[in-house]
């Protein structure tokens, strides 16, 4: 190494007599952090840029000057001395906490934050007890109107951070300072109760308890708690957080700064959500059908009976037992209820929660580029030039995915580019804005391809390199934007507008939400987004590329675990011959040789008394998917179904055999999130009476059924499962740092599976230009709030929303006359129900927005299923559908009932 | 000298000596249990948990007796009183005396005396869970034995009686942050608040 290249990128200081070598631009805060030198700071966060408003971090600097300069902000230079513990550094800081402890309350005994109070710590180490100021306390009521959080402006030292973690990382700027000097208080602008994202960031951020949680209120005191890292389990980010718990009671859930996929942020949900494992409703006892009802019964009884059952089916011939599971299971428990299925029940009618999540999506990438999941990570997201979001509310669906791609945005002021049906809460930060018609995703995206070839938007290296593809693209290609305007509603113009800003970036990541891989020929849909990837160079280019978002917590784990019939263990497909014998030799025995239903097909044949038995794990196909789809009526008709939740799901309503499961908070186990990082989950709490983790539900019916399954812990089974699926031997580690797209794949894609079926790709389905007798388009979506039906038994997350009301366009609301609180009623035609209405501005006229977790509500079963073809990978689709809306008067809505 | 000694038995006169000087002394053996010690008023007895004289519990369940406790036998469960917003309470309150070493910690880290020792000794008890006080023990003691409460809490008082008021128990009422459900506190001017009209409170140096 020349020395002056190290001139160049490195620095040699000095803290407190040691020297160090740090790159150019080290603060004096960070050199110190490597040293293991600890320096005071209260509005220091590592991930924002400083805010140098506290000066509690001034320390002495003694070379090349003699001044004191602030640790946080002050960036070194070469060969710099400082003093973090010179008699005028600590005189400084101790003037500084006299001063902030002038107005500061008394309040610790009763201050949530007591006992990791940065204020507390600080006086007790540098403070004095002879404070020399005149004292005159704060004392504003606290404000605690807010569901979530409460304001106690008298303890707010006004350090600013959780001003700047609203603004810079949260991205809401929901709360700032109000008035000036002693009466600054802290909290939403214009005196108004806070009603925001509730990330709780602000809170987590907040050296002092100015802002503490409602939920947690006056409940814990941090040396009583016990802390457990563990991944949030309620969507596809799988954020890291410490589950903090008093005597096996959920407390409270702090985040892990620089940890995980999230690096210390956490969404509401997982903030707060906290409150289901402990609810009364879940079952505690394995129960069986008697009758029309479900009894209490033994273990063992439980056991026997499931077992019995499925045996039977078994016995009277293959293919009569049917298993299907959610991505709520852990990868071992996935695994395990797949061996069970394909091994021990010896059938291939093997499905999961992945049919109505992101199978397309998974598949199409699979198949296409050789990656299981997305092929970029989140730090990847973060890093981009631009991001293309389709048919994917990101904010709400996967909240901190959201963040990396606000964090994308705020960097480099770079544009995120969004196609939706609705204006997302992203897309009004977007720069470039397609909203288009619901469920018209596929003509979109089919837009985009065509500007991409008709602009001559193609990367030059790919028109080089593989001439072949862009040609056949280009002839596929060749039709108007007619086709494309009708439907979508768009004009040609923006679409070519949006699709030239997306090629104009050199690391452009494309997301695609589940209204793409769900929607109509969601199959073909999520390729075109490959062919749009590979054209502009995103399949190529390091850190560009194309994902789609899966939103189940372990949705990736099903995949990798083969929890389709298409799909084998490995993620490998089950038409591969290899792939499926390599499962053979490991469990030593021999799979059915054909392909397994998938779960439509299975609901068919359920109907027709070709299955006759089924187990069901982790999943709720009766509640989540509408009436129209028919699992009420096929799981109903069986002679055995076997079923493990938390709560009497609706499915696990229609069971004979229903067994407690435990919840993420008390199994262990791995669980794989949308970037392919494996993650753990450690158990921590109590499961309440009998419930078990789903693995040992299936070795002790495995092993009733004569068949031992036997495994000491999960680790086992993981080891053992390891051995098929790669992934599982390494954890955190993102697809993208296991190499991202494999080239031997993507060459693959393009000599064979590329080409095939490329003009029915093309073609629009005419399902587009329906004409149909209901005006409105209603879809079912997701809320920031919620996700799937588990979060709805938190009674925290209930607080700060339970409303499962219909969001209407308000200016159309306005003409109908509609109020917020108005009872508005929807007819289809799959029946009619009344729902109370929601005026907001960022629905489009002629579109209703339902929230999807609303399990009890009939909106749902409005909506009428599309069966995706097997080219469609299957997919019901049932996000969208067409209603009649009328406004009914209270009086009307009693006589009905009535 | 040896036979003089023995004749005159001076040896069993000087032994009588103390027995008659102590004839005239007056008696110190208690007859216990029928009479018992008086106790000194710093002794440190069985817990107790005191309340206001209008009968609000005292502790606020901050848990800082638990966290001086050397040998572990307190636990508290703090929660928000029910009904009263931002006011804290211990829901639970455990004191295991088979493990308490009687050294006080706990009464000086409370920082609203809420805690104090009575001047009961005699904790013999037939079943020793009996000697797992809960809060409703507690408190019942510390009405049974207010006075010796008082009395503890006055001797052991280490500031200069300032901060509280010298005897036993004053109203040394916790202050809790206000609320102000209409106005949040967010805005002072709104409730009539302004830097002036806030007092200005003396150090206590
Ligand atoms: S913020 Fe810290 S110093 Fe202030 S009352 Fe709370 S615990 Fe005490
Ligand atoms: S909870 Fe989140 S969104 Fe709300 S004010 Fe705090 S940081 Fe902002
Ligand atoms: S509320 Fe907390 S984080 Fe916000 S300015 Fe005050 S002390 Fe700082
Ligand atoms: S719900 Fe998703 S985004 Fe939110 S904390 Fe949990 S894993 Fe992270
Ligand atoms: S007794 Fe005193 S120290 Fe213990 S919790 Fe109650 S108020 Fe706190
Ligand atoms: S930490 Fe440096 S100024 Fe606040």
């Amino acid at each position: 190494m020349s020395t002056a290249t190290t001139k160049v990128d490195t620095i040699t200081v000095t803290i407190n007599g040691q020297t160090i070598q740090v790159p150019k631009g080290t603060r004096i805060i960070q050199a110190a952090e490597m040293l293991g030198i600890e320096i005071p700071t209260f509005c220091y966060q590592p991930r924002m840029r400083p805010n140098a408003a506290c000066r509690i971090c001034t320390v002495e600097v003694t070379k090349p000057m003699n001044k004191m300069f602030m640790a946080c902000a002050t960036e070194m230079m070469d060969g710099m001395e400082v003093l973090t513990d010179s008699e005028r550094t600590l005189k400084d800081r101790q003037t500084n906490l006299d001063l902030l402890l002038t107005q500061h309350p008394l309040d610790c005994p009763v201050c949530d934050k007591g006992g990791e109070c940065k204020l507390q710590d600080y006086s007790v180490k540098y403070g004095s007890f002879e404070n020399p100021f005149e004292t005159k306390r704060k004392d504003f009521p606290e404000d605690i109107r807010s569901v979530a959080l409460d304001f106690n402006s008298n303890r707010c030292i006004l350090c600013g951070g959780c001003i700047q973690v609203c603004g810079d990382i949260q991205q809401v700027d929901a709360i700032g300072f109000s008035k000036r000097g002693f009466i600054t208080v802290v909290g939403a602008p214009m005196g108004e109760a806070l009603d925001c994202e509730f990330c709780g960031q602000c809170m987590d951020v907040c050296p002092v308890g100015a802002i503490t949680s409602r939920f947690a209120k006056y409940k814990f005191r941090p040396w009583q708690e016990e802390k457990t890292q563990t991944t949030c389990t309620y969507c596809g980010c799988g954020c890291q957080y410490d589950l903090r718990t008093v005597d096996g009671e959920a407390s409270r859930v702090t985040p892990i700064e620089g940890v995980g996929p999230g690096q210390g942020s956490l969404c509401v949900r997982g903030h707060f959500g906290y409150h289901f494992m402990e609810d009364d409703r879940r079952i505690t006892r394995p129960l069986v059908r008697r009758g029309d009802k479900l009894v209490e019964t033994t273990w063992e009884e439980a056991v026997s009976e499931a077992a019995r059952g499925l045996a039977g089916a078994k016995a009277a011939g293959a293919g009569r037992v049917a298993g299907i599971a959610g991505g709520r299971l852990t990868n071992e428990e996935q695994y395990l209820f797949g061996r069970l299925v394909r091994d021990v029940l010896g059938s291939s009618n093997l499905d999961s929660s992945l049919r109505y999540g992101a199978i397309n999506g998974v598949t199409v990438t699979r198949e296409a580029l050789g990656v299981t999941g997305m092929m970029n990570s989140f730090d990847e997201v973060r890093a981009a030039d631009a991001v293309l979001l389709i048919g994917c509310d990101i904010t709400q669906e996967a909240p901190i995915l959201g963040l990396a791609v606000k964090e994308a945005i705020h960097k480099g002021e770079k544009p995120v580019l969004v196609a939706d049906s609705m204006k997302t809460e992203i897309m009004k930060r977007g720069a470039g804005r397609l909203v288009y018609t619901p469920g018209t995703e596929i003509a979109v995206i089919k837009g985009l391809v065509k500007a991409v070839v008709d602009e001559g938007l193609i990367d030059e290296q790919v028109a080089k390199k593989y001439p072949k593809a862009v040609q056949a693209l280009r002839s596929e290609l060749s039709g108007t934007y007619k086709e494309i305007e009708t439907p979508t509603g768009l004009k040609k113009d923006d679409i070519v507008a949006l699709a030239k800003r997306f090629a104009a970036a050199s690391k452009g990541i494309i997301l695609a939400g589940p209204r793409v891989t769900g929607g109509l020929k969601g199959k073909s849909a999520m390729t075109m987004l490959v062919d749009l990837a590979f054209l502009t160079g995103g399949l190529t280019t390091p850190g560009a590329g194309v994902n789609a978002i899966t939103m189940e917590n372990n949705e990736l784990g099903l995949a990798l675990n083969g929890m389709a019939p298409e799909l084998v263990p490995g993620g490998g497909s089950w038409d591969d011959a290899e792939a499926r014998g390599k499962v053979a030799t490991a469990w030593n025995c021999s799979l059915p040789n054909h392909q397994g239903d998938t779960m439509m097909e299975m609901f068919d044949a359920m109907r027709e008394g070709r299955i006759s038995a089924a187990i069901v794990a982790g999943t709720d196909p009766v509640g989540r998917l509408p009436q129209d789809a028919g699992a009420a009526e096929a799981l109903g008709a069986l002679d055995c179904l076997v079923v493990s939740d938390l709560f009497l799901s609706e499915t696990a309503k229609r069971a004979h055999v229903v067994f407690p499961a435990r919840s993420y908070a008390e199994k262990d186990g791995t669980v794989t999130n949308m970037e392919g990082r494996v993650q753990t989950i450690t158990s921590c709490m109590k499961a309440p009476g009998k419930a078990a983790s789903d693995w040992k539900i299936v070795s002790d019916i495995a092993r009733e059924m004569g068949h031992p399954l036997e495994y000491a812990n999960p680790g086992e089974i993981r080891a053992e499962a390891a051995a098929l699926v790669p992934q599982f031997a390494d954890t955190d580690v993102t697809n993208a740092a296991r190499g991202g797209v494999s080239t031997e794949a993507l060459e693959a894609w393009l000599a064979g599976g590329f080409g095939t079926g490329m003009g029915e790709r093309y073609d629009l389905p005419a399902k587009l230009n329906e004409a149909s007798g209901h005006e409105m388009r209603l879809y079912v979506g997701e809320l920031l709030f919620h996700s799937g039906s588990m979060s709805t038994y938190n009674w925290g997350l209930m607080k700060i929303n339970d409303a499962a009301s219909l969001q209407l366009n308000s200016r159309e609301a306005r003409k109908l006359k509609i109020k917020e609180g108005d009872r508005v009623r929807l007819t289809g035609d799959r029946g009619s129900c009344v729902v109370t209405a929601k005026p907001d501005p960022n629905i489009m006229p002629g579109t209703l927005f339902f929230p999807r977790h609303s399990v009890l509500d009939d909106v749902r079963n409005l909506v009428q299923v599309v069966e995706g073809s097997e080219e469609e990978g299957s997919v019901p689709q049932f996000r969208f559908t067409r209603v009649t809306m009328e406004k009914v008067s209270g009086v009307a809505e009693a006589e009905a009932s009535a | 000298m040896g036979l003089i000694r023995n004749i005159f038995m001076t040896e069993l006169l000087m032994g009588l000596k103390i027995v008659f000087m102590q004839m005239f002394k007056p008696t110190i053996t208690l007859q216990y249990p029928h009479v018992k010690h008086p106790i000194p008023d710093g002794y440190r007895g069985l817990m107790s948990l005191l309340r206001y004289e209008d009968g609000t519990e005292r502790c606020v369940g901050c848990s800082l007796c638990e966290a001086a406790c050397p040998s572990n036998c307190i636990k508290v469960v703090s929660d928000e009183v029910p009904g009263q917003p931002l006011v804290r309470y211990a829901r639970e309150y455990y004191l295991d005396i088979t493990r308490c070493i009687f050294c006080g910690f706990c009464t000086e880290a409370c920082p609203v005396d809420a805690l104090a020792m009575t001047k009961v000794y005699e904790a013999a008890v037939y079943d020793r869970r009996d000697l797992m006080f809960d809060k409703a023990k507690l408190y019942e003691l510390g009405e049974r034995y207010l006075e010796d409460g008082k009395a503890y809490l006055t001797h052991h008082r280490m500031d200069d009686g300032t901060l509280h008021p010298v005897e036993g128990l004053g109203d040394n009422r916790y202050h809790f942050p206000a609320v102000d459900a209409e106005h949040g506190g967010v805005q002072p001017e709104q409730i009539g608040l302004t830097a002036e009209a806030l007092e200005v409170e003396e150090t206590t140096r």
